[in-house]
């Protein structure tokens, strides 16, 4: 072979990596979603990692904007550093919790007081339970391109939650269902998804309040640290059971390593 | 009274329960700041979700106590090689773990169970008395 036609030769593949480069860097334009693709954990497989603050694992579970907050603030000031972290926590959870019974409607109130979890068929016949929870849940989810959709797959349950990412409208005659309908888009590098159509659940074991089927719930993911950490911030909008938006925040970490167990307890109707 | 004591048994039976539905902060049902052992023999172990349970009697002097064991989660256990066999009814077991606040109940929420062959395992999620001392503030993200 001359050395024309090697030159030639070179010239072409160094031609073809720039071009396959160029397209993977268009493809990754293209998808502004991608950066959310992935498997995410909670504290549960990342219990080792220095990264999480006390609040983030008193959080593990999603907690409200009220109780993150309250904690963090409790835990940075100096006056407290004396003061076991678990009782300061315990503090918060006491003025959150008063502050949710403060914003419940009167039909919220008697959701929460309804709410009886020693009863509830479905935890005592292993069946997954609702929107809020499976969303906050603190087991790890697989974030993953659908077409044009998103697919999360969270390990709880392994439910399986498409998320329609092409501008179409909320539907306003499907049946609800326990994951609700929802569409997203991205918006400033965050991901908005928003849902409706969901049967109506309890918000929280915690907190035993619960939502109606008038819910709008709105999910803002955002990413920070390169981009390593995943927020949450859950607006749930119900004016049949709250007198003013109710926010709830959840934090994950980002970890290909990590492999989505296969839940079969749905399975097994009956035996929990 | 006879009435009553029925309605006292039914509200002690429902209290339990109330505690292993779905997932929750353990600091907020237990005392973390204190560590109890409890022997006893498995009447029924469920591996489920979100929180496995064993169910187990324990002699107190002759006579028989309720007690209820609650753990980590199911796929969290199973990641790390539990199995819907690792207990069975009538093995003889011992758990370790946080008592709940109210003193009255059989109720242990369960770190450590040893099996009838003497090996100890960790049976929860995470182990919450690491998280005392942690991180209070947050810091820049790490390399």
């Amino acid at each position: 072979m001359s050395s024309a036609r090697l030159l030639a030769g070179s010239r072409l593949s160094l031609l073809g990596v720039l071009l396959a480069s160029s397209f993977a860097a268009s493809a990754q334009r293209a998808d502004p979603a991608a950066p959310f693709v992935g498997v995410w954990s909670g504290v549960f497989t990342t219990q080792e990692n220095e990264y999480w603050t006390f609040a983030d694992i008193q959080c593990f579970v999603g907690c409200t904007q009220e109780f993150y907050d309250r904690l963090s603030g409790l835990l940075a000031d100096p006056k407290n550093d004396n003061t076991p972290a678990f009782a300061l926590s315990g503090q918060a959870e006491a003025a959150s919790l008063a502050a949710l019974d403060a914003m419940l409607t009167p039909l919220g109130k008697q959701v929460r007081a309804a709410n009886k979890p020693e009863n509830d068929p479905k935890f005592l016949n292993c069946q997954p339970y609702g929107f809020v929870r499976e969303v906050t849940n603190p087991l790890p989810m697989q974030i993953s391109r659908d077409g044009d959709h998103l697919l999360v797959r969270y390990e709880e349950w392994s439910l399986l939650r498409p998320i329609y990412m092409d501008g179409r409208a909320q539907p306003t005659h499907t049946t609800p269902s326990l994951l609700g309908h929802s569409v997203g888009r991205i918006e400033n590098g965050a991901l908005i998804v928003e849902t409706t159509r969901v049967t109506p659940d309890l918000i929280s074991d915690s907190s035993q309040a619960g939502h109606s089927g008038e819910l709008m719930a709105v999910e803002r993911y955002t990413l920070r640290d390169n981009p390593r950490r995943l927020e949450l911030t859950l607006t749930l909008t119900d004016p049949a059971t709250f007198t003013k938006p109710l926010v709830v925040t959840k934090t994950w970490l980002r970890t290909p390593d990590v492999e989505l167990v296969q839940d079969t307890c749905s399975q097994q109707p009956g035996k929990p | 009274m006879r009435t009553h004591y029925r309605v006292l048994l039914l509200t002690l039976a429902l209290v339990p329960l109330a505690h292993v539905a779905a997932h929750h902060s353990p600091a907020m049902l237990y005392d973390l700041s204190k560590e109890i052992s409890v022997t006893g023999v498995v009447t029924e172990f469920q591996l489920g979700n979100p929180h496995m349970r064993i169910y187990f009697d324990v002699d107190n002097n002759g006579k028989t106590e309720k007690w209820l064991a609650e753990g980590g989660s199911r796929t969290q256990l199973m990641r790390v090689g539990w199995t819907e066999d690792e207990v069975k009814p009538g093995d003889k077991v011992t758990v370790r773990g946080h008592p709940p606040r109210d003193a009255s109940q059989h109720l242990i929420h369960m770190e450590y169970l040893t099996l009838p062959d003497g090996t100890e395992q960790f049976a929860e999620d995470i182990r919450y008395d690491q998280f005392q001392e942690r991180r209070r503030r947050p810091q820049e993200a790490q390399p």
